[in-house]
């Protein structure tokens, strides 16, 4: 009987498929014949090296704007590189409003870091300092009174945010991709995997006395991003499709136990003794039982969950087609809060007074968890690693705000 | 000028032809040829890729969003993303897929932006006692898929309207294959569901709904 229903079932389903196929063909799309040439217009007269300036095109609507706003930014990028030269090496970073003292970047530092290069005019005038890198960021964390960078060539890099100075360097079996989390005694980050996909991506575990990958989790990663540290353990995604937690020692690294939760799943942190995870394409976050992978709660959102993080008395989830972040309330196991951010939000990162900073594709928010609202935005350069793959570039240090933008890192000042 | 294969791209699970501008008249570039002058900053080049893949995404475009004007929006802002952020792409052969994911983002934008998306989540799935409904009515289907997730409509317009394999689909959205199986599986579905709601709530007659 089961069997019929399910033979039923398939053949319903295939119905559908066949029914939306056709639909999908029969829509009408030939494309006004100027629509390529009026892109092709705007892209011509931008170079491929100004990604931020073809950004200010895009928001632009008419062409007399795009002109004199491509004017505007091209005057206020000679302004800085000039007001660079000018006033270096007593300043470090863009002229402008620059709030708080500029901690002093010598030139002296080790390589790969260095110090230079005019910071685009999105961060509004903000940098309080950069540390440039001779390679591309991929990933961006902090723990244990450092930066860690990961970079393109598959270095992870330590570096001192004091002088900007490079305190340690790993090569990494990969390139790392998602956040670099520090967990217990240990830094812990996700590779890339390879090609343009984030199959066979593995989990490393770096420790930071000895500045060696102390463990190798060749089944972690996927496209599955996050590091939760609770009770002893720290757990991370170890099958994205399947929906596959693992459980490690937090001090040895051992393995300990997996959960298998079913359902792709991309997005994980623990907290108010639970896993919290985020499944692909549903609008839900699931609070599982660490012993034993029960659903406790199934919390309803408006648009398909993302990026979680942890609080003292909450759990964020961005949101990112929906354009929001949600606050989660864990006594009730229900949203407190949904909070309108920006296009794209992704990472979410909690200093340790509770702020609560988002990176969105091209803005960082800082968001006030008392009035659940947005306090502050700070236009970023888009990161693109490469290939458009999503990159976690966000970090907080002793509250300062860190941003991977491309080849350099970026200290913001928040207001 | 490289001779070699000549310059097409694919629609519908067919291909079609692009002229070669001027300057290339003397050979064929091939597709790779064109990526890889364009990466050096040739916008003739990217011109040519670029009118090359504008008929599929502005296709591809129009049934994620179901709105000309925000398809072409996306459309536009797509391209102008891949000539800013071509050095980016280290692949050439991968520009097709590496074009469709910059789209899929401006499409998800698109839709927020004008909150035409209205994002109606089917969960509870009712067995029907008729498992046989007709559901050639292009109206409900219509309506079903626009009540998807913009991650449901995206992976259902790659798979059934492009023809893309789900490893193809993969690599375009940066997932990995399983995971394009299992969002595709709940998309169809999430629509089935959808298709099956509306049939309850309004009996089909066998013709049109007003």
């Amino acid at each position: 009987m089961t069997g019929q229903r399910r033979d039923s079932d398939d053949a319903r389903t295939a119905d559908v498929e066949r029914a939306v196929r056709a639909w999908l063909h029969e829509v009408p799309d030939r494309p006004p014949d100027t629509l390529a040439s009026a892109a092709l217009d705007v892209s011509r007269r931008n170079s491929q090296r100004a990604g931020w300036l073809a950004r200010w095109h895009q928001r632009s609507r008419g062409p007399n704007e795009r002109l004199l706003m491509a004017s505007a930014a091209a005057a206020a990028a000679v302004a800085v590189i000039v007001a660079v030269v000018a006033l270096w090496p007593t300043i470090v970073g863009p002229p402008g409003d620059v709030a708080g003292p500029a901690p002093s970047l010598p030139a002296t530092s080790p390589a790969p870091t260095t110090t230079t290069s005019p910071t685009p005019a999105a961060f509004d005038g903000r940098v309080q300092a950069t540390i440039d890198l001779d390679r591309r960021a991929t990933a961006l964390g902090s723990g244990f009174s450092s930066l860690w960078a990961g970079d393109e060539t598959g270095r992870l890099l330590r570096i001192d945010p004091a002088d900007g100075a490079t305190v340690g360097m790993i090569d990494l079996d990969g390139v790392a991709c998602g956040p670099i989390m520090s967990a217990s005694t240990s830094m812990w980050l996700t590779t890339c995997g390879s090609g343009i996909t984030t199959a066979g991506a593995i989990t490393l575990r770096v420790d930071p006395a000895t500045m060696a990958v102390a463990d190798r989790y060749e089944d972690g990663g996927g496209d599955g991003v996050g590091v939760g540290a609770m009770n002893g353990l720290v757990w991370f995604i170890s099958d994205v499709e399947e929906g596959r937690l693992t459980a490690v020692d937090a001090v040895t690294g051992e393995h300990v136990r997996d959960l298998t939760i079913g359902g792709p799943i991309r997005h994980l942190t623990a907290g108010f003794g639970s896993l919290w995870v985020s499944p692909i394409g549903r609008p839900v976050v699931l609070r599982i039982d660490p012993q034993d992978g029960r659903e406790l709660a199934s919390i309803s959102l408006s648009g398909d969950s993302g990026y979680l993080a942890t609080a003292s008395d909450a759990i964020w989830v961005s949101e990112p087609h929906q354009w929001l972040v949600g606050r989660i309330d864990p006594v009730a196991d229900r949203v407190a809060s949904e909070i309108g951010a920006a296009p794209g939000v992704s990472q979410l990162v909690i200093g340790s007074d509770g702020r609560v900073v988002a990176l969105a594709d091209e803005e960082l928010l800082a968001i006030d968890r008392e009035t659940d609202s947005v306090v502050d935005r700070v236009p970023v350069p888009r990161h693109v690693a490469f290939d458009a793959v999503t990159t976690y570039v966000l970090a907080l240090d002793d509250g300062d705000v860190w941003y991977a933008d491309q080849s350099s890192i970026v200290q913001i000042a928040p207001r | 000028v490289i001779v070699g294969e000549p310059i097409v791209h694919r629609q519908r699970g067919g291909y079609s032809r692009v002229v070669v501008p001027d300057d290339a008249a003397s050979g064929t570039l091939t597709r790779g040829d064109l990526v890889l002058r364009a990466k050096d900053g040739d916008h003739d080049a990217f011109d040519v890729l670029a009118r090359s893949v504008t008929h599929r995404l502005y296709g591809t475009a129009l049934r994620i969003l179901g709105d000309v004007h925000l398809a072409e929006d996306a459309v536009q802002d797509s391209l102008i993303d891949a000539w800013r952020d071509l050095r980016a792409l280290r692949d050439p052969a991968l520009f097709d897929a590496w074009a469709t994911r910059i789209l899929v983002r401006h499409c998800y934008r698109e839709a927020k932006r004008a909150r035409t998306a209205r994002q109606v989540i089917v969960t509870a799935r009712e067995e029907t006692t008729n498992p046989t409904v007709d559901i050639d009515d292009r109206d409900r289907i219509e309506g079903a898929f626009r009540r998807l997730t913009p991650d449901h409509r995206v992976v259902i317009v790659l798979r059934h309207y492009l023809d893309w394999e789900l490893a193809e689909i993969a690599a375009a959205l940066g997932l990995a294959p399983g995971t394009v199986r299992s969002r595709l599986h709940y998309a169809l579905a999430s629509l089935r569901a959808a298709i099956e709601a509306d049939e309850r709530a309004t009996p089909s007659t066998g013709g049109r709904r007003p």
